[in-house]
């Protein structure tokens, strides 16, 4: 007697490549699990915001709340969705197969089990150390054992993210060199090693100490080896973040870089440096010197921050001439005004690069600078730089990339497309609300992390809140939050309708109205013609001038409009740096 | 990746290696960040609670 039992690949009739069905069923897990978690922080943000304006929530609730929505929020969603996309990426965009299967399902479930001890840790007060757990503080040991078992499953996803490539060269699946976006998760799970070992180092001293084994933890040890996945786990985000901008770049307009390699050596730039800036979050610590506080951030790290300008003009640019080449030509901006603004993908990505280049980039190099980080160290400025960085910039492009790999993969069409036409828009509005409040409530002192911004029973009065604009900046900070949340709903309910009622099918782009890239086989056809048809051409006419059809003034540039943005940006750079000093300045007179 | 196309430049091969990659995003900050904090952290008289 013979089983039926479904192929272990098939085809995809939307890209053109061979779909490993272990690795697709593994991506859609992980990726499912991230959103389940990220509506599950979102939910907590509405109770932490009501907060500040009134609603009835204990302080001791309070920490357990900023706890659990710090983890879910840094950790648990993005790295889950990330693990989703190394999956992914692995295998579906290299034609090759998904490596041990079994052990990745297993891996899976120890990191729900491990979120699941953390969570019940943290919400049951516990574990309210928030996010850094620095010692003395003290928790359960459920909670280090629970992160622990996440960053263990990571780690070992990362490791069958390797095997997977190594894999795919191996049995020659795709041809040359890895494929950007392939190359730029290379860069997020190489990243991600670093940063998993220190963390493991960090909450494997505190598991012991809470577990009785050792006595104490040194504190200013801990913190440095913290910081390696505390600020190394947002460096994952970062680089997997730009490999997705490259493919939502390709998924939107069919862009390609326009230097490839160049775009290579920006990712090996934040392999090496990036891991560097975490000695922002120890400015103030005084066992470090002065001199691997400031050489890390104010000098090495420039070399990272050089990295994200590359990508931050490689990208556009691969917009802008995409554009051009299917004709939009006319002026300087024709490309971007008549770019798909309509489709959740491209909207994502603009705002998404916008939002993180212009007001998380510039404020976290802003806070690597010694003298304006004592100006603003735990304040809600810090938490403005975040949410600007892992909410405007990751969350938002991992949003714009599920429109499509949520389709792909689970092979059902898009459920409530008007809904996630919206949704970048209202999300992001919502973040920049909250973001520039939370920027100012910083630089006007508004502590972060404290339950009570009044200190209310306090021997040291607190005059912040009785005059001034300060009430009304927090209630900016409350509406900007519940907006950003608006948006998180509304890219919930797409996910969950999707995956609850849409239609399946092999065909999950048809009837959406928005593109899903080149398919594959169409861009290799297209290849091989254009070489054959250049080939020919250059047989006929071997000396002669090829015409150049752009305005006079910009026939230097491939891409003009972007270089105006980008001139646009460093003056926006320059114009923060000027103010951030003149702050400092006022603070601290000379003369 | 020990047999890469032969198409592929030796420069872009070795950004391909994924042991390269590691070795570098293990060693650099490995030494900057936290061997040199480390060592600073060690000279100090109360270091370790002692």
């Amino acid at each position: 007697m013979t089983t039926l039992t479904a192929p272990p690949s098939r085809v995809c009739n939307v890209t053109g490549f061979v779909i490993d069905r272990n690795g697709q069923r593994l991506a859609l897990a992980n990726v499912v699990a991230g959103v389940v978690l990220l509506a599950f922080g979102g939910s907590l943000a509405i109770l932490i915001a009501l907060q500040r304006q009134g609603l009835p929530i204990s302080d001791d609730w309070w920490y357990r709340l900023v706890a659990s929505h710090g983890a879910t929020m840094l950790l648990f969603w993005l790295l889950l969705f990330e693990v989703g996309a190394l999956y992914w990426g692995s295998t579906m965009l290299l034609n090759a197969r998904m490596r041990l299967p079994r052990l990745a399902w297993a891996n899976f479930a120890m990191m729900v089990v491990g979120i699941l001890m953390a969570q019940w840790a943290m919400l049951t007060g516990r574990a309210t150390v928030m996010f850094t757990a620095y010692p003395p503080l003290t928790a359960h040991w459920a909670y280090y054992l629970g992160v622990l078992l996440f960053a263990v499953g990571v780690l070992v996803a990362c490791i069958l993210f390797f095997t997977n490539v190594l894999t795919a060269r191996r049995e020659r699946t795709y041809e040359g060199s890895l494929p950007l976006v392939v190359y730029g998760l290379v860069a997020a799970a190489v990243i991600a090693l670093y940063s998993l070992l220190t963390g493991a180092v960090a909450y494997g001293l505190l598991f012991l100490q809470s577990v009785g084994v050792i006595e104490n933890v040194d504190p200013a040890t801990y913190r440095l080896f913290f910081w390696g996945i505390g600020h190394g786990a947002q460096q994952v985000n970062l680089a997997a973040m730009v490999a997705v901008w490259y493919a939502l770049v390709g998924f939107t307009l069919g862009g390609r870089p326009v230097n490839e390699g160049l775009s290579r050596f920006a990712f090996l730039l934040l392999i090496a440096f990036i891991h560097l800036g975490a000695v922002h979050h120890l400015l103030v610590d005084p066992g470090l010197g002065t001199s691997h506080r400031i050489m890390n951030t104010s000098y090495l790290l420039y070399l990272a921050v050089l990295a994200s300008l590359i990508h931050a003009f490689s990208i556009p640019a691969a917009m802008e001439v995409a554009q051009r080449e299917r004709g939009y030509t006319q002026r300087l901006f024709t490309w971007l005004k008549k770019a798909p603004w309509r489709e959740p993908g491209f909207s994502s990505l603009v705002l998404s690069i916008v939002y993180f280049g212009f007001i998380a980039g510039v404020t976290g190099v802003l806070m690597g600078t010694m003298q304006l980080n004592m100006l603003i160290h735990n304040t809600l400025f810090v938490v403005g730089h975040f949410h600007a960085t892992v909410v405007s910039g990751t969350t938002l492009a991992f949003m714009g990339i599920s429109y499509y790999l949520l389709p792909l993969l689970s092979q059902r069409r898009l459920v409530g497309v008007r809904m996630a036409r919206w949704q970048p828009y209202v999300f992001a509005g919502g973040l920049v609300i909250l973001t520039a409040a939370m920027l100012v409530a910083g630089q006007l002192g508004v502590p972060r992390r404290v339950a009570d911004l009044e200190y209310s029973g306090s021997p040291i009065g607190v005059t912040l809140f009785e005059t001034g604009p300060t009430p009304a900046i927090m209630l900016i900070v409350s509406i900007g939050a519940l907006m950003a949340v608006a948006g998180g709903i509304m890219y919930v309910a797409v996910m969950v309708l999707t995956l609850l009622k849409g239609e399946h099918t092999d065909r999950p782009d048809a009837g959406l109205g928005f593109a899903f890239g080149t398919p594959e086989r169409e861009r290799r056809a297209a290849a091989q013609e254009e070489a054959a048809v250049a080939t020919a051409q250059a047989t006929l006419t071997a000396e002669a001038p090829t015409e150049d059809r752009r305005p006079r003034r910009w026939a230097k540039f491939e891409a003009p409009g972007t270089y105006v943005l980008v001139l646009g940006f460093l003056a926006w750079f320059v114009v923060m740096y000027l103010v951030a000093h003149l702050n400092l300045a006022r603070a601290w007179p000379v003369g | 990746m020990d047999d890469v196309s032969d198409e592929v430049p030796w420069q872009q091969r070795a950004l391909d290696n994924i042991w390269v990659l590691i070795v570098i995003s293990l060693v650099v900050p490995g030494l900057l960040y936290l061997g040199w904090g480390l060592w600073e952290l060690a000279e100090l008289p109360t270091w370790g609670g002692g």
